[in-house]
């Protein structure tokens, strides 16, 4: 399992790439310990502790679990965040999104479970 | 819409007695005599004829052809010049038990102790305070502000469920777009445009269907979700 640490920012505005690479790949699990921008293609689950923001060009097959989770990329296997889930334009999530709060935008594309609130 | 009538005075032909009349008066009854003349015999100022006033109109489109056509302000029906429909304009309130279906123009209330149990009512606006057995249509919005029920299905532009208020409904149902800061329960939900979910709004259904979704703190939504492709409109 990869361990991360992040940017320490209070806002996804502030975040700034912490594993990146257009070429980069993991294969496995990945927790962020902090604050971070996922740029990369990971074949596992993503377990951020804190705030998390999926690039445009990050894929995760697995799972990804945060506080806040900001989706710009793809997730295969659903986001399950304590707080906010914002899902972005060209953004694609599947499976299930669980969170306090959600935003999908306009021509993002979800398909899944939802479970907000409650 | 009414104002005050203007008057002018008129001379009977007969006895020269003068009597306020309406400005656009055709004929009357001498208040002096009992003759009956016309606007035109009278003597005096209104020997004129006064050019009656513009009748104010609005435009109207065909609930079935679409076809649009211009009525006078305060019509309360109308028939369609294209396809022949009547045009029910004004508005409507139950307050008990209503049969039968409703097509208006206006706005359409249930009350809260109200039951609508035609099988299909269609009104521009409609306002749901009480109980529906068949589908309700508006064109333009369906408010919920009571504990509602609608047991087929609905369909229309707007939905808006109010805080405190709550819909729950037997069948799918079908909107443009929607605001929900109550609670719906429904088992298919159709959005073709932005859902919104209150901080004390829920919404359980076996299926969401929407173009972009919000659900603020404290909002709830449960189900099976699939957002929609932008429409050209919408994505331009």
């Amino acid at each position: 399992m990869n361990s991360v640490g992040g940017a320490g920012a209070d806002s996804f505005e502030g975040l700034v790439p912490e594993i990146s690479s257009g070429a980069f790949s993991v294969w496995g699990d990945v927790r962020l310990k902090r604050d971070a921008v996922l740029q990369a293609q990971v074949k596992g689950n993503v377990h951020a502790e804190r705030k998390l923001i999926l690039t445009p060009d990050a894929e995760v097959s697995g799972r990804v679990q945060g506080v806040d989770v900001c989706v710009e990329g793809k997730v295969e296997g659903g986001v399950e965040a304590q707080g906010q889930v914002w899902v972005k334009k060209g953004a694609s999530l599947r499976k299930q999104c669980v969170a306090r709060s959600l935003r999908i935008e306009l021509g993002a594309d979800f398909r899944g479970e939802l479970r907000v609130g409650g | 819409m009414t104002g005050t009538i203007a008057k002018t005075e008129v001379f009977c032909p007969e006895c020269g007695q003068g009597q306020l009349e309406s400005e656009n008066f055709i004929s009357t009854v001498c208040r002096g005599c009992g003759v009956y003349f016309k606007s035109n015999q009278a003597s005096g100022e209104n020997r004129r004829k006064v050019k009656r006033k513009a009748i104010e109109k609005r435009e109207l489109s065909c609930a079935d052809c679409g076809e649009v056509q211009e009525v006078a302000l305060e019509a309360q029906s109308s028939t369609c010049l294209a396809c022949g429909r009547h045009l029910e304009l004004g508005h409507r309130e139950i307050l008990g038990e209503h049969l039968g279906n409703i097509s208006l123009e206006g706005e359409l209330r249930i009350g809260p102790k109200g039951n609508y149990g035609g099988s299909r009512a269609r009104a521009a606006r409609i306002i749901l305070e009480g109980r529906s057995s068949g589908f309700l249509e508006a064109p333009e919005f369906l408010k919920v502000a009571g504990q509602t029920r609608i047991r087929s299905g609905a369909s229309g532009g707007r939905l808006e469920i109010q805080a405190g208020a709550s819909l729950e409904c037997g069948d799918r149902i079908d909107f443009a777009s929607a605001r929900i800061e109550g609670e719906l329960r429904c088992p298919a939900a159709h959005f073709n445009g932005p859902l919104f979910i209150g901080p004390s709004g829920s919404l359980i259904a076996g299926k969401i269907q929407f173009q972009e979704l919000t659900v603020e703190l404290g909002g709830k939504i449960q189900g099976w979700g699939e957002s929609l492709p932008p429409t050209r409109e919408a994505s331009s």
